[in-house]
């Protein structure tokens, strides 16, 4: 995609007007993020392991460190 | 009534203990905080405004409430100032923008009511990164917050102001927001302490958001005792903050033994030490002997992989700032810096199966954290910031690679935390050979903060790096 492919896309998809350059840099970042989160989630998404886990996981150690506490 | 020399050289405990014991009143210890925020405060950028009347009557109530024999509530007293993204009904919030400069919120921050409630004076809105995006305190529009150390010195951000009024001593302490180290960088730039504590245990509700998936709120005070005083106050559950619902209420000074006797304490190889520089690991090395001195076992550990966890937050901060900002990026764009809109641009670009995946993955790598770096320790050690505090020049002048490496080195011990949710303590550690200060942060457990201000408050008990004052001030 041409830095003015990707600016059009932005404001096309998002309605946010950046120049040419400007979208070029935040779809690099983005890119550079996304490939390494992706490649992580080939790894360990698993379907029953993970959806809501994190609020699960919050949930015990607050449980948990109420219990230590007694 | 007899008065301190220096009503300003009181922390958050001496000064609610000087004003429930009648040493000293609450309205004496607001106008002399009041005194300094006005003369001290633009020195450093650290002042917003300033909401004088209102404190001064809150004052005015405390003493008369004492005169009348009336139980005080914890803070009775205390002098306090905040970054300007907390909501308090009818007073501005601009929250270090330009879009916000009018806004005026119907609402009081969960945590303004319960400091409020606990006797504490709000003294006014104190400087802040625009929309809390900036790991320096760089603001376009407002200044670069500066360090009370030294003015060319970044103060740190985003609570910029925060860090630079409490190691000021123009107030006794100041809430933060921490989204990747926005309370530990300007804690650990100006050589105070600050608490970014487990997400869901402090309520956001009437907090500027800037990625609720990662947000949390937090104080900047002098010492790991202060700190224990105010998160006594601000924690725990609020039915206006869902991820509240399971917080656990605890009585954060009751730990505070001094003795770390049975507790260990994780150095996690790799990563975070690999990227400090000499003087930075002299200066936590030696802060290791103090805790060792203290109690506390020493382990070896090692970092597990951090690329995919920084990977994780940029993209969780990413599009949660990037759907928040969206409307005003459309209508408004001009009124955004340009440091701030290449920080949310990103955001825009990931497809929603990445953000997705980085959400179902946090609990799986907040343990996987866990288990390599803390391997069964009580926290872990770690620099919190592993350079000398950056000049104002290197974060915003030059080739803009190297301005981007000199704030990445910022956030490169801090980011990660917040997205595996954990409490982190940065305390001061000693100082550079530039005279700025340095630091080292303790992670623990979720909701482990009360091992953390232990671990703490022991410390601060042997080292004095907390206690200096910049000269200036």
């Amino acid at each position: 995609m041409s830095e003015d492919e990707a600016a059009a896309r932005l404001h096309g998809v998002q309605g946010v007007s950046v120049d040419a350059a400007e979208a070029n840099a935040a779809q690099a970042v983005a890119h550079a993020a996304a490939a390494s989160v992706a490649a992580a989630a080939d790894r360990l998404l698993t379907l029953d392991e993970t959806p809501w886990s994190f609020d699960t996981l919050r949930a015990l150690a607050a449980a948990k460190g109420t219990e230590d506490r007694k | 009534m007899s008065t301190p020399h220096a009503l300003h050289a009181l922390g958050v405990v001496e000064a609610a203990e000087a004003v429930s014991s009648g040493a000293v009143s609450a309205e004496a210890l607001a106008l002399t905080a009041l005194e300094r925020l006005e003369l001290i405060g633009p020195r450093f950028n650290a002042v917003v405004a300033l909401d004088a009347e209102r404190a001064l009557e809150a004052a005015r109530a405390v003493d008369l409430a004492r005169a009348r024999g009336d139980a005080l509530g914890p803070l009775a007293g205390v002098p306090l100032a905040h970054k300007d993204l907390f909501y308090r009904a009818g007073r501005p919030c601009a929250g270090g923008s330009l879009i916000r400069r009018d806004f005026v919120p119907d609402v009081t921050a969960s945590v303004l009511e319960r400091l409020d409630a606990a006797g504490a004076l709000d003294l006014g809105r104190l400087h802040l990164a625009e929309f809390a995006l900036s790991p320096t305190g760089f603001n376009a529009h407002d200044g670069h917050g500066r360090n009370p150390w030294s003015l060319d010195h970044c103060s740190g951000g985003s609570s910029s102001g925060s860090g630079a009024a409490v190691a000021a001593r123009l107030v006794s302490a100041a809430l933060g927001s921490d989204t990747g180290g926005s309370i530990r960088h300007p804690a650990a730039m100006c050589g105070i302490t600050g608490l970014k504590p487990t997400h869901g245990l402090v309520p956001m509700f009437g907090a500027m958001p800037l990625s609720p998936s990662l947000d949390t709120l937090g104080p900047l005070a002098r010492s790991a005792r202060d700190i224990a005083r105010l998160m006594s106050v601000i924690a725990g559950p609020d039915p206006r903050d869902a991820s509240t619902v399971s917080a656990p209420v605890r009585d954060y000074e009751a730990a505070l033994n001094g003795d770390l006797g049975g507790r260990t304490i994780a150095v996690p190889l790799g990563y975070y030490r690999d990227a400090a520089t000499p003087e930075i690991l002299a200066l936590l090395d030696e802060s290791l002997r103090v805790l060792r001195e203290a109690g506390a076992r020493i382990v070896e550990t090692r970092a597990p992989d951090m690329a995919t966890l920084n990977a994780m937050m940029q993209l969780v901060m990413g599009v949660e700032a990037a759907t928040l900002h969206r409307r005003w990026l459309k209508e408004r764009p001009q009124d955004y810096g340009a440091q701030v809109r290449a920080r949310i641009l990103p955001g825009f670009s990931y497809p929603a199966t990445r953000y997705a995946e980085a959400l179902m993955l946090r609990a799986k790598l907040a343990q996987d954290w866990m288990a390599h770096a803390m391997a069964g320790a009580d926290m872990v050690h770690i620099p919190t910031l592993a350079v000398p505090v950056p000049t104002i020049a290197e974060t915003t002048q030059g080739d803009p690679a190297d301005v981007a490496a000199a704030i990445g080195r910022v956030t490169h011990c801090t980011r990660a935390i917040n997205y595996v949710g954990l409490p982190a303590l940065s305390l001061p550690c000693g100082f550079t050979g530039s005279g700025l200060p340095a630091a080292f942060q303790l992670v623990g457990r979720p909701f482990g903060e009360d091992v953390l201000l232990q671990a703490g408050e022991a410390y601060q008990r042997i080292t004095d790096h907390h206690l200096r004052i910049p000269p200036a001030c």
